[in-house]
């Protein structure tokens, strides 16, 4: 996973760079869209209603409270100074394939975007990273702009790694957390849709707050080849030769089946479901999930 | 099913190539690395069959496109005579036309190659062990290729000398031929076909035409006949013909007119470009149109001054029958002609009619007329071997031994004018005039009164200048003396006659008649100084006297053209040299048989084509079978009943297997890159 070659630590630098780099540009752009949105952060949690006084920010009335009992009512939050966000990278080798940009770096990107908010909303967090060797725990939970710079140099040294089982992996994983925590766990979900669920249901069972966020390269949706090719599976040795042109359709029929069946079945759990691709903007998808997540918080009339 | 172009199924291994090129394409295919392979490993098995499917019948259609295609380029033909066992021996005769027509070049290729992989898919499908077969070519002189076994016939019509004619075809001889070759080929159980393999031009073909004709010789036969059209109405055609040169033997400096016919024998209004050579240059062109099946006229007048033998060469543009896109004649220029003055009076003292003569023909070295002057005594036979021409200007004595002489001068070809003068008398003239084959010859006396000239005929060469009316009252309005008038009785061209005005008085001025090779001019219309009381006017006078002398000359011992099939009668052992540069040799009569300019003892003659041939316009043949009906022949039209069915089903089914093809080519491609 770490390498230690001099040409390596060059590299490990220019990605840590560009990784804190798009990281706060990210935050920059999302920010600014909090602040015209009522998006809140990652750990703001509801507590109570109580009557406004002037001086309280305005942001906080609860609209429909006042709609229906005509008083100026404002949502309190509560810091939980308890609550943990547990990152969780799928490295697998599927997570390797992109053409701009693997899907891998997209995925560190977006961690370390969403971890730079936690930050600044005083969060703390962690990162575990799926390997072959199973769900490690890189860096404990703690907060801070410290944690942050370690959380941005171990996920510039991450490198996609051989086949993994999801489902056993992240059940595990699960049992070590005796903490209810957020857990945002970014991976393609290439895998069959059943595990992913499974995985997510402990979580869920567990009182995790489970954000899936799935990594999608465009090829992988849309699936625009045209030229007689030789696929080369990724993570196995399968080889599949075919005519672009005479499977897309079916090809993307069984994506989509797959999608669809994972996000309901993931949804179903009370987790939150979002699909990145990677030809989209680090910023408008964190927003995006952001949005989602608001608006299911406000489901739930927190 | 047998095929005209058999050749053409050599191409049947094309039908490969869609499947070579599919086969090519699975080999390129490019790699790429890829994450959800698990589902493109499902998509593959959801569409395998379905796609397996489509690639399949794309691949059938476009072979069998390819594999119909080439079937109907080799012409199936339902002419089919399977080797079966248990049919009777059967003895095909095959005529082909190898008239100058089928050399066209039509949609359907050369017509005559087309006849002969006719005739060689024919031959092909016989049994050489039991069947018989004759190869007829109807040339000119229709011949007999081979009689005997399929395969002797299949060599003979493989071979590679066997050309198309450019003549027209003997249908008799032919069909005379085919009659022997039954006569001695058919057994007694025999089946015997013709086949008949012709462009059916209408020429040949109509009721009364020589292949029609031809066709009721084989009435009395148990025949099958087989018409197979070749080139028919594939060809439009425009042909030059007519070409003639005149003079055909031009004193150097002299005018010659070409002129020719062009022929337009298609339903459209056509134009060509129309060139004139000599020794190969370009001398004159002119861009001709010629209405729908219609013809025009060239002329051109030219002179030469360097003496020889020529060829003057039309030509237009080359279309679907060359062969009768130029035509070339013979011309002849000599540097003069030399011309015995004879005459009594030798010194010329007075102003007499031989001094008048000699003052006219008398022009100086570059003068086309050379003229000695001898008394009657002096005539001998060295001298008028080298002349071309005698004038005996007013005898009145001519000893008997030169007659024999004068009359063998005319004979081989010599030219004689006698001019009946102040001074001819019967005496001297009448022996001669009787041997040279007049029935009556007589001088009738002088009777010195003045009359008026009258043409007889306005054709003769010797008024040339007056047939124009801006000069024929030089000739006819000015009164002439007469000085002696002839009686005279026999076969002979009046071309003058004097006419008095105030009486019925006629009397023959001047007159010519052949003899042998040679012809004589008599004329009582003198060039003598007083003779038309007009002498300030002597220009008439002296072209009458030069046309009238150049209409005596020798003629050439050849022709200047001749059409393809005339024979033509040789003076002496000649050598000859063909449009295909062979050098021949023949002595006594020939015929010509190929078009072109050829060349015989240093003098060209050009080979002209038969118009007939040139109208390419054939008949339906699907009213021979009523023609042949009506004398019990009976008729296969396989044209009509299997090749052209049989190639258009063909056709349709390859067109609609490309529609087929292509449709379901758009449908997948839409539905692929939907």
């Amino acid at each position: 996973m770490a390498r230690q070659s001099p040409s390596h630590d060059t590299k490990l630098l220019e990605r840590l760079k560009r990784l804190q780099l798009r990281a706060q540009v990210a935050v920059d752009g999302i920010q600014k869209g909090m602040h015209r949105s009522s998006l809140r952060g990652v750990s703001t949690t509801f507590a109570q209603h109580r009557e406004y006084v002037p001086g309280d920010d305005v942001r906080h009335l609860d609209w429909r409270i006042m709609a229906r009992s005509d008083r100026n009512v404002l949502r309190e939050f509560e810091e939980e100074t308890d609550l943990c966000v547990y990152f969780v990278l799928d490295a697998s080798l599927s997570m390797s394939y992109g053409r701009a940009v693997s899907k891998l770096e997209y995925a560190t990107y977006i961690i370390a975007a969403l971890a730079r908010i936690a930050t600044q909303q005083n969060d703390r967090f962690a990162l575990a990273v799926q390997t072959s060797g199973g769900t490690k725990l890189l860096l404990p939970p703690s907060r801070g702009l410290t944690q942050w710079k370690s959380l941005c140099e171990l996920l510039a040294r991450v490198e996609a790694d051989g086949e993994i089982d999801t489902n056993s992996t992240m059940l595990n994983f699960s049992q070590h957390l005796r903490q209810r925590s957020v857990v945002i766990w970014i991976s393609d979900f290439l895998d069959s849709a059943d595990g992913s669920v499974q995985s997510a249901r402990a979580f869920s069972s567990q009182r995790h707050d489970l954000w899936a966020l799935r990594v999608l390269d465009g090829d992988e949706v849309d699936f625009p080849f045209t030229d007689l090719s030789q696929f080369e599976g990724l993570e196995d040795d399968l080889m599949l030769k075919a005519n672009p042109l005479a499977i897309a359709e079916a090809y993307r029929a069984e994506f989509e089946d797959h999608a669809q069946n994972l996000r309901q079945q993931i949804r179903s759990l009370g987790c939150t479901f979002r699909r990145l691709r990677t030809d989209a903007s680090v910023e408008e998808n964190i927003l995006q999930v952001l949005a989602s997540r608001n608006s299911k918080l406000a489901r739930k009339g927190r | 099913m047998n095929f005209i172009f058999g050749s053409f199924l050599w191409l049947l291994p094309l039908a490969a190539v869609p499947i070579i090129i599919h086969l090519l394409q699975r080999q390129r295919y490019v790699q790429v690395k890829f994450a959800a392979t698990d589902f493109l490993r499902k998509a593959i098995q959801r569409v395998r069959r379905r796609v397996l499917l489509q690639d399949l019948l794309l691949l059938l259609l476009r072979t069998l496109a390819v594999v119909l295609m080439v079937l109907a380029l080799a012409r199936p033909s339902a002419h089919s005579q399977l080797l079966d066992d248990s049919r009777a021996p059967q003895l095909e005769i095959v005529i082909l036309d190898a008239s100058m027509s089928m050399q066209q070049h039509g949609s359907d290729g050369y017509a005559f190659g087309t006849a002969r992989n006719i005739a060689k898919n024919i031959f092909s499908n016989l049994d050489d062990n039991r069947d018989r077969a004759a190869l007829i070519v109807a040339w000119r002189h229709a011949k007999s290729l081979s009689q005997g076994t399929p395969h002797q016939a299949l060599l003979a019509i493989t071979a590679n000398g066997l050309g198309c004619g450019d003549a027209d075809a003997n249908w008799l001889d032919a069909v005379q031929i085919a009659e022997e070759a039954i006569g001695e080929l058919a057994l007694e159980n025999s089946e015997v076909r013709l086949t008949v393999i012709s462009d059916f031009q209408d020429n040949e073909w109509l009721d009364g035409g020589e292949a029609a004709t031809a066709m009721q010789l084989l009435g009395d036969r148990n025949v099958v006949i087989d018409y197979q059209t070749v080139g028919a109405g594939q060809t439009s055609n425009v042909a030059v013909h007519h070409s003639t040169v005149a003079p055909q033997v031009v004193v150097k400096g002299g005018e010659v007119v070409f002129s020719c016919e062009v022929r337009n024998y298609t339903s459209r209004p056509q134009q060509r470009l129309l060139q004139l050579f000599i020794g190969g240059k370009v001398i004159a062109e002119k861009d001709i149109e010629i209405k729908a099946r219609g013809r025009e006229s060239f002329e051109h007048m030219f002179t030469l001054n360097e003496v020889g033998s020529r060829k003057v060469e039309v030509a237009i543009a080359a279309d679907g029958l060359h062969a009768d896109d130029q035509q070339s004649v013979g011309l002849e220029v000599v540097a003069e002609w030399t011309t015995i003055l004879c005459s009594n009076n030798s010194d010329f003292g007075n102003a007499d009619v031989s001094s008048n003569f000699l003052s006219y023909l008398n022009l100086g070295d570059q003068a086309p007329l050379r003229p000695i002057v001898l008394g009657p005594h002096q005539l001998s036979t060295s001298a008028l071997n080298e002349a071309q021409l005698l004038i005996l200007s007013d005898l009145s004595s001519l000893p008997s031994g030169k007659i024999k002489l004068i009359e063998s001068f005319v004979a081989a070809g010599g030219g004689l004018l006698v001019v009946v003068g102040p001074q001819s008398t019967t005496t001297a003239l009448q022996p001669l005039m009787l041997q040279l084959g007049l029935k009556q010859f007589e001088i009738a006396g002088a009777q010195q009164r003045d009359a008026l000239l009258t043409i007889d005929d306005t054709e003769h060469p010797a008024l040339k200048l007056f047939s124009d009316s801006q000069w024929q009252a030089l000739l006819t309005e000015v009164p002439h003396r007469t000085f002696q008038q002839f009686d005279v009785e026999g076969d002979y061209q009046l071309i003058l006659s004097f006419s008095a005005t105030d009486s019925d008085y006629k009397s023959a001025a001047l007159i010519q008649f052949d003899y042998n090779k040679g012809k004589v001019a008599v004329s009582a219309a003198a060039p003598y100084a007083r003779w038309n009381r007009m002498p300030e006017v002597p220009g008439g006078t002296m072209a009458l006297i030069y046309d009238l002398l150049f209409s005596l000359v020798p003629q050439p011992e050849l022709p200047s053209k001749l059409n393809v099939t005339e024979r033509l009668d040789l003076p002496r052992a000649v050598a000859i040299t063909s449009p295909a540069r062979r050098s021949l040799r023949y002595t006594s009569q020939l015929s010509l048989g190929m078009l072109g300019a050829y060349t015989i003892d240093g003098h060209s003659i050009g080979v002209h084509s038969l118009e007939r041939e040139s109208d390419l316009r054939s008949i339906d043949i699907s009213a021979l079978p009523a023609y042949s009906d009506a004398h019990d022949a009976t008729v296969a039209n396989t044209q009509q009943q299997s090749n052209a069915p049989l190639a258009a089903t063909l056709l349709y089914v390859l067109l609609a297997c490309l529609v087929c093809e292509s449709l379901l080519s758009f449908a997948i491609d839409k539905r692929r890159t939907a």
